[in-house]
């Protein structure tokens, strides 16, 4: 069984899930920065040196393990609860640990290229980005039938 | 009369005795109100007679029973009605005032008797008015304040506490997220198309993938 064009997220739904992935991370960043030094703050108060390059290092891997944990676990971040999108390979199936790690890391280390590349959103039939064709993924519309049913062969 | 509203003690002074006589006014007045009337009806003239007659009566009699008085008011009212009627039209014949020249003197002093009791009457049943009304306004007051102070804290608490009706306000929030997310991906969805058709428009591309229906 394959989907209808319409079956696969559009730009704006991606980019919208995005903005919202990035807040989320943001956020997160902010939370863990205040923890470690208000927390050593309250409890010694100073800040050891190893807390500034410990925070960076989780900071840094945070966004990582939020889009892959995300994507590995319920194909879905919450920016793309949000809009009701969801991450799939291209057999409709969900993603491994591994392909959704090499997707977020790969996307992260090239994020100009990441958001560039979803130009090809608006051309290609089955709305992939650059990142999709890259990983041999699809992003779907969550509302629509079983992904597991999908059968679309790859190109 | 004095009453304070709100306060924690509220005070009423009024004459006991003519609240149940305020009460059967307000009561007359509501029966014989058209429901049009911003202003009811006064007390009729029989039914001031009757209420002057029993307030003489009591007065004189110094009897301080209000029910006593009101069955006694009550039981007059008709007769005494029929009686100031009648009276009053064979007092107005000519032959009748002729015959009875001598008694002229002494119905004439009956009638202005008759018409100061139906004044007294009608000045009994307005104070007997005020009290009643203030009388229902103190106890709404109480109730109210009753009610404030004591049941809707209680009702509140059980509410609050109640797992229940967490759980229904839970639901609806979580529902009203629901529905502001559903209208986001709607419109969100639209808004992909509409722009994949606009890009397909301005670089003249043929529209590969009809929309489905």
């Amino acid at each position: 069984m394959s989907l209808p064009h319409e079956a696969y997220a559009g730009l704006v739904s991606r980019l919208v899930a995005l903005a919202i992935d990035i807040a989320a991370v943001a956020l997160g960043a902010a939370v863990a920065v205040g923890l470690a030094v208000g927390g050593s703050q309250m409890m010694i108060r100073e800040t050891p040196g190893w807390v500034g390059p410990v925070v960076g290092v989780a900071i840094g891997l945070l966004p990582v393990v939020y889009f892959s944990a995300s994507w590995w676990i319920v194909g879905q971040t919450p920016g793309g609860m949000a809009m009701g999108i969801a991450v799939r390979n291209g057999d409709g199936r969900p993603l491994g640990f591994p392909r959704s790690l090499l997707r977020a890391v790969f996307g992260l280390a090239f994020a100009p290229i990441w958001l560039l590349g979803m130009a090809l959103v608006l051309v290609d039939a089955r709305r992939r980005g650059l990142i999709d064709l890259a990983f041999g993924t699809v992003v779907l519309y969550a509302s629509q039938p079983n992904a597991d049913d999908l059968a679309v062969s790859e190109p | 009369m004095s009453y304070a509203v709100g306060a924690a003690k509220l005070s009423v002074v009024v004459n006991a005795a003519r609240v149940p006589l305020g009460l059967a006014v307000l009561l007359a007045e509501r029966l014989r109100a058209d429901p049009g009337d911003r202003i009811p009806p006064t007390v009729g003239e029989v039914g001031a007679f009757a209420i002057g007659m029993g307030d003489a009566a009591v007065s004189a009699a110094r009897r301080a029973a209000g029910a006593a008085a009101q069955r006694a008011v009550a039981l007059g009212r008709r007769p005494a009605s029929s009686a100031v009627w009648a009276g009053r039209i064979f007092l107005e014949q000519p032959g009748v005032a002729r015959a009875t020249a001598p008694v002229t003197w002494a119905g004439s002093a009956l009638a202005h008797r008759v018409d100061a009791t139906v004044v007294r009457g009608r000045l009994v049943a307005e104070v007997a008015r005020a009290d009643a009304l203030a009388f229902l306004r103190a106890q709404s007051a109480s109730g109210i304040a009753w009610v404030r102070g004591e049941v809707l804290p209680t009702i509140i608490d059980d509410l609050v506490s109640d797992p229940k009706v967490r759980e229904l306000a839970v639901e609806q929030a979580h529902g009203a997220l629901s529905d502001a997310a559903r209208e986001a991906r709607h419109r969100s969805a639209g808004a992909d198309a509409r722009l994949e058709a606009r890009v397909h428009r301005l670089f003249g591309m043929l529209a590969r993938h009809e929309p489905s229906p």
